[in-house]
């Protein structure tokens, strides 16, 4: 992957963090600079900073998407997500990261954008010992049926599209709830709560698991 | 550099105008009077001397003829004309050399040129002459000239004269003077306005008193600078509260750190350093709220505006805090007096206003109270509030809530930024929405006063 940075500790920390998770990622530090990288070598994953020298990370995503590089790409940036051209950027399917951002945050949207869930026909999802009906929108643990509400059913789809991968409560917000702004984040977690008394019954094996400082995975475990 | 400066003024130019509209209806009156005066004189003249023409009929001819004689002896400023032809057209007596070939001889006055004895030679003059003609068939000529018609024309148009010009230097000299205490006036402006330029934000304008425009654009710049001023103390608050509350935590974050160096252990350094990155994230949340609030206060964008359901808002808020209020046995409700009500906004905005009031409505409200979020129209306004029984907020308070980092005296304890107001107020702002703060006793009531915008563009 390439990460167009141009404050170097920044790219430095954000560098050494990736190579710990055994990502490889090459760094430019401009626009013109990150532009040429993509044309020379397309990555996988374009990490991009909004504010560049040269030109801008979204300046640099257009030059890409008319070259016809169609590298999913996730924006950082120090300006919030107000700006109406990022909501078009979502909209593309790519990201957008606010700083300032925890790690956990930044390498849930990699594993995100890296591994887009495949947009089956299927009506059923199955991780697991837990199964869904989208259709006849019933769950069921083994063979307990779980009563879910609205949202908590949607919750678990979003859960159960990306197992093994961890979600975060910025991503589960802007995605499940789809609003722009991200409340308390205890408010997640009480969503999330609720869902996993649901799910996780006393005598069963847990398979929501809290991730310390990034969010939730759903495991598969029968 | 005052003449010039008088002469730009608007007051002196109006004034110009003026004595120039003043000079154009004085000659069009005495003009008016003139014409009107000259035009009776001549009217008598013709009936004068129709009528002398008339009565010279019953006069026998040697008695006329002396009449005549004395007609001009008696006439010292020689205005009159008279003369008698015999038949045959020779002069008999008078001042005149012969009957004006273009006069009939029918006793109708007339305005003709006639040929008059001077001391020398016959001249030419303009009079009004009647001929009439004897019984005898001699031709009586009768006439007198038009001296009194254009001496009168002289008088009038020495008075015009005299009028005319104390009037125009008059409206000059009034509009001068006008000018120059505008002027004066526009000039104590300058000076204070450059004063306050130069940092005296505290000085005003001065107000006559006289009501007037200037008066009136004085008050109103004053009531802007007060504003000003109150934003600046605003803005100087918060600037101290920021230093304040991200010193606060920061210091902590550096004793902790400094201990951390000393620690032994992997689990106890670890502890540490999760401890100062929740320390520092709090510092972040906060910066991130403020670049938020400056986003949205800064930001005139309308193109998000749609119609939006307040009940359906409310709803899904509701569906989104359920699980909290429940977490502390809280009665959570939506009122709402109609089906749908639909207002103009943006509607994530919205959810985040409506967020951050249940938020702070379920944050601030103990266990078993109760929250409620009503819809309902305001003396035909549409209206979403949400009611708690929490402590309330003081009557003193109420002003100072949307402040940022402004926190109740009550609410010290309680976790929070303290700008989830300031992100309601800024938001309703944008939308020229009212953020009312209802005085209720117990608890406190904070509802959008959703009012329509104008189609003119953002409030």
């Amino acid at each position: 992957m390439l990460l167009v940075e141009d404050d170097p500790d920044m790219a430095a920390e954000i560098l050494a963090r990736l190579r710990l998770e055994h990502y490889v990622a090459t760094h430019a530090a401009s626009g013109p600079e990150g532009l040429a990288a993509c044309i020379a070598d397309p990555p996988n994953l374009l990490i991009a900073d909004r504010t560049l020298p040269g030109f801008d990370g979204l300046a640099l995503i257009k030059s890409l998407r008319s070259e016809g590089i169609r590298v999913p790409v996730l924006v950082v940036s120090a300006l919030s997500s107000v700006d109406d051209r990022i909501k078009g950027l979502k909209e593309g399917g790519d990201d957008y990261l606010t700083k300032p951002f925890a790690m956990g945050e930044l390498f849930a949207r990699i594993e995100a954008l890296l591994r887009r869930p495949v947009e089956s026909r299927e009506t059923i999802l199955t991780v697991g010992g837990l199964k869904m009906d989208l259709v006849e929108r019933v769950v069921w643990r083994g063979e307990r049926e779980v009563d879910l509400l609205p949202r908590e059913f949607k919750l678990l789809e979003y859960l159960m599209r990306r197992p093994g991968r961890a979600v975060t409560r910025a991503m589960l917000f802007a995605d499940v709830w789809n609003y722009s702004f991200t409340p308390r984040s205890n408010l997640v977690d009480v969503h999330m709560g609720n869902l996993r008394r649901k799910v996780d019954g006393p005598d069963e094996i847990p398979m929501i698991r809290t991730v310390l400082g990034v969010g939730y995975v759903l495991d598969a475990i029968s | 550099m005052r003449f010039p400066r008088l002469f730009r003024a608007a007051p002196f130019r109006l004034a110009l105008a003026f004595a120039g509209a003043l000079t154009a209806s004085t000659i069009a009156i005495f003009g008016y009077i003139y014409w009107q005066t000259a035009e009776m004189e001549i009217d008598q003249k013709h009936g004068y001397l129709e009528l002398e023409a008339e009565e010279a009929i019953r006069v026998p001819e040697p008695l006329l003829l002396e009449q005549v004689k004395t007609r001009l002896a008696n006439d010292l400023h020689c205005n009159t004309y008279g003369a008698l032809f015999d038949a045959q057209g020779a002069l008999m007596a008078g001042n005149l050399s012969e009957i004006p070939r273009d006069l009939p001889v029918d006793g109708v006055a007339r305005r003709r040129l006639v040929s008059v004895f001077g001391g020398q030679a016959p001249q030419s003059e303009v009079a009004i002459v009647v001929a009439r003609r004897m019984p005898d068939g001699s031709v009586l000529i009768l006439g007198h000239d038009f001296d009194d018609v254009i001496a009168l024309q002289s008088v009038v148009l020495k008075a015009l004269e005299r009028d005319m010009l104390p009037t125009v230097i008059l409206a000059l000299v009034l509009g001068a003077f006008v000018a120059t205490k505008a002027l004066k006036r526009v000039k104590t402006l300058h000076q204070k306005i450059g004063q306050i330029m130069n940092g005296d934000l505290f000085e005003r304008l001065p107000i006559t008193g006289a009501g007037d425009d200037l008066d009136g654009l004085a008050s109103k710049i004053n009531l802007m600078l007060d504003e000003i001023v109150k934003l600046m103390e605003e803005i100087r608050s918060v600037g101290d509260n920021i230093a304040h509350d991200l010193r606060t935590p920061l210091s902590v974050m550096r004793a902790r750190l400094e201990r951390g160096l000393t620690e032994q252990g992997t689990d106890a350094l670890h502890g540490t350093i999760r401890q100062s990155l929740a320390d520092l994230d709090r510092t972040l949340t906060t910066i991130t709220s403020l670049l938020r609030i400056a986003e949205i206060e800064n930001s005139r964008r309308s193109c998000f505006i749609a119609r939006t359901d307040l009940v359906q808002l409310a709803r899904e808020i509701h569906e989104l805090y359920e699980p909290l209020a429940d977490a502390k046995s809280i009665d959570f409700t939506v009122v709402a007096a109609a089906a749908s009500t639909a207002i103009e906004a943006d509607r994530d905005m919205l959810l985040e206003a409506l967020s951050n009031l249940v938020d702070n409505a379920i944050k601030f409200t103990p266990e078993r109270g109760s929250v409620r979020i009503e819809i309902a129209e305001d003396s035909g306004v549409p209206a979403i509030r949400v009611t708690d029984s929490g402590p309330g907020i003081p009557a003193a308070e109420r002003g100072k809530i949307t402040q940022r980092f402004y926190r109740s005296d009550k609410s010290r304890h309680i976790a929070g930024s303290g700008l989830g107001l300031s992100l309601v107020a800024a938001i309703a702002k944008l939308h020229g929405f009212r953020l009312q703060i209802a005085e209720i006793e117990p608890g406190a009531s904070l509802g959008l006063l959703c009012t329509p915008r104008t189609r003119s563009g953002a409030a």
